[in-house]
């Protein structure tokens, strides 16, 4: 018995340890934004004598909300198409897959994509977006409607199979109710828990997404993304980087206030939402 | 009257023809033309390109920077998959005690999972740039004391353990349902046969693991082999190609070195590899699985 307490509190040691060394970046991050320069390069772990504001002026004027704001519009709208397009596709193929080879066959087209590398076809899809001229947001939240498919369709697809059989289709046909109809008001109500599942992963990925953007929207910096704003920005003043900790503060926050409201259905969303 | 039933009739086919248009317009087609530009000499920034058959692809198998690449690659997903699985397995162990404020823990640990990678990458390297050579000088330890992302030998562990710091928050969530999966009374049975920890490791506990040590390693591998986000903000690709994983490369290629048609040919053999290896991994889970 006593093995036992001396074994956990070797466990809150090393686990202590974890969150110190997780804690410890984060932590740095926020205090160093409200450092001077010449304080983070002096004194990297110390707290500032001064608690300064400077930094986070200097990055609101360099126009961080415009930003903010292009990668709330682009995560709204793309997880919004996303749940509005995928499910219903979702729906046809489950009831038809079995009994029609069009349709097993458009499921393997359409699930295909989760096992291409993205980086296979980047370059190609960056030269088409360049000639169709859609090298802009409204262009970006197409494409993540289009590589949300191969992942979002697979879990709907097992979803409906498992959650929602054919009977409910039955039960509604008999008031007479048009397909539309019978999808919007009764089958797509039955999917809450597998929307919240696909908000949560797909709503993360289109905030953080680093590359999309960097292959998309580069070329004209009104267009970035935070992630690619704060990627930009680290490099504009060269070696003064009290900026730049705000600009990761920023874009931190709103993932955290999220997080801590939410982390029971995040955690269990973006674990389920792995097995592929 | 026309119009409902002509929806009634292919209601099935309008509802799939959306992803199904776009993805042959945002996938197949770039799909396909990615093969097509790996038989070019095109520079990614002309209107003209000459075929050059399999020129491309001799050109990689005679190209020290590929190589390099993918050694690097192969020892950085190896370490992930590794340190996932292992250091997971001990913090999920650990957390499943019965210890207090395990969700505190679980909270935390977690977090890192919903980060921009892209801001992990640009956090660390300065992290790696002031603060590391702060507690290097403090100490008096010399190597600790300049840059480890500038430094040939010490670069491959300073970008494991950022990626790790990232990397094991999914899996210690994954392993530790996989833990919690194993039936109590099982465990004391074993327990009260006389087996010992590591008896009980091996026999009872990893049989019901294994699918969620499966999950991991994929998981780790995918990240692994396609590192991009955070080696570009970490140490693009530096010191001198050290840390240039494939994904990296293919970028390099078609835009700084204005070699279009070379770098979809490694994106091609990028695909490859990626897929025997996953072909081999789905093989032998299935023969360990049973």
């Amino acid at each position: 018995m006593k093995n036992k307490k001396q074994n956990n509190i070797v466990a809150y040691v090393v686990l202590m340890i974890g969150i110190f060394l997780m804690l410890i970046p984060l932590a740095v991050t926020i205090i160093s934004s409200f450092k001077t320069t010449k304080e983070i390069t002096g004194n990297f772990f110390g707290l500032p004598e001064e608690w300064t504001l400077a930094n986070y002026q200097r990055l609101f004027s360099d126009g961080v909300s415009h930003y903010f704001l292009n990668s709330a519009f682009l995560t709204v709208v793309s997880v919004g198409l996303i749940i509005l397009v995928i499910p219903m596709a979702a729906y046809s193929i489950a009831r038809h897959m079995d009994r029609k080879k069009a349709f097993a066959f458009m499921y393997t087209m359409l699930i295909i994509g989760m096992f291409v590398p993205f980086q296979v076809i980047m370059l190609p899809m960056a030269k088409l977006m360049s000639n169709l001229g859609m090298t802009n947001l409204v262009g970006l939240t197409i494409l993540y409607l289009t590589y949300a498919i191969p992942q979002t369709l697979f879990l709907y697809v097992g979803y409906i199979k498992t959650i929602v059989p054919e009977e409910m289709d039955e039960a509604a046909a008999i008031d007479g109710a048009g397909r539309f109809t019978m999808y919007s008001r009764i089958i797509f109500p039955l999917m809450k828990p597998m929307h919240a599942t696909v908000l949560i992963i797909n709503a993360l990925w289109v905030w953080n997404d680093f590359l999309m953007p960097l292959l998309v929207l580069n070329r004209d910096s009104s267009t970035w993304t935070m992630p690619l704003f704060q990627y930009n920005y680290q490099g504009m003043y060269f070696s003064d980087y009290g900026p730049s900790f705000a600009s990761y503060v920023v874009g931190i926050i709103p993932i955290l206030i999220v997080y801590l409201i939410f982390q029971k259905n995040i955690i269990s969303g973006m674990t389920s939402g792995s097995v592929k | 009257m026309n119009k409902q039933s002509f929806v009634s009739k292919y209601w099935a086919y309008i509802f799939v023809a959306i992803p199904v248009l776009l993805q042959l317009i945002f996938f197949f087609y770039p799909l396909v033309n990615g093969v097509i530009y790996s038989l070019t000499d095109w520079t990614g920034l002309t209107r003209s390109f000459n075929f050059i058959g399999l020129d491309n692809y001799v050109k990689i198998f005679q190209d020290q920077a590929f190589f390099k690449s993918l050694g690097f690659t192969i020892l950085f997903t190896i370490g992930l998959v590794v340190g996932e699985i292992v250091i997971g397995l001990w913090l999920a162990s650990l957390l499943n005690r019965k210890i207090k404020a395990v969700g505190f823990f679980r909270t935390w640990y977690f977090f890192p999972a919903v980060l921009s990678t892209v801001t992990i990458g640009l956090i660390f390297s300065q992290l790696f740039n002031y603060g590391v050579p702060q507690i290097g000088e403090l100490l008096g330890i010399k190597w600790l004391s300049s840059n480890l992302l500038f430094q040939e030998k010490t670069v491959f562990w300073s970008v494991l353990f950022v990626a790790l710091w990232q990397g094991l928050a999914m899996p210690v969530v994954i392993l530790l349902s996989g833990l919690q999966s194993i039936p109590e009374d099982i465990k004391e049975a074993a327990a009260i046969d006389g087996a010992n920890k590591q008896q009980q490791f091996f026999q009872i506990e990893l049989p019901f693991l294994l699918p969620s040590i499966s999950m991991v390693f994929i998981l780790a591998m995918k990240s692994g082999l396609t590192a991009f986000d955070l080696i570009y903000s970490l140490t693009k690709g530096g010191p001198d190609g050290a840390t240039k994983t494939l994904g990296l490369l293919v970028y390099d290629n078609a835009f700084t070195n204005n070699q279009f048609g070379y770098a979809n040919a490694l994106a091609v053999v990028l695909f490859v590899i990626i897929t025997i290896i996953s072909v081999v991994q789905i093989t032998l889970s299935k023969k360990y699985e049973v």
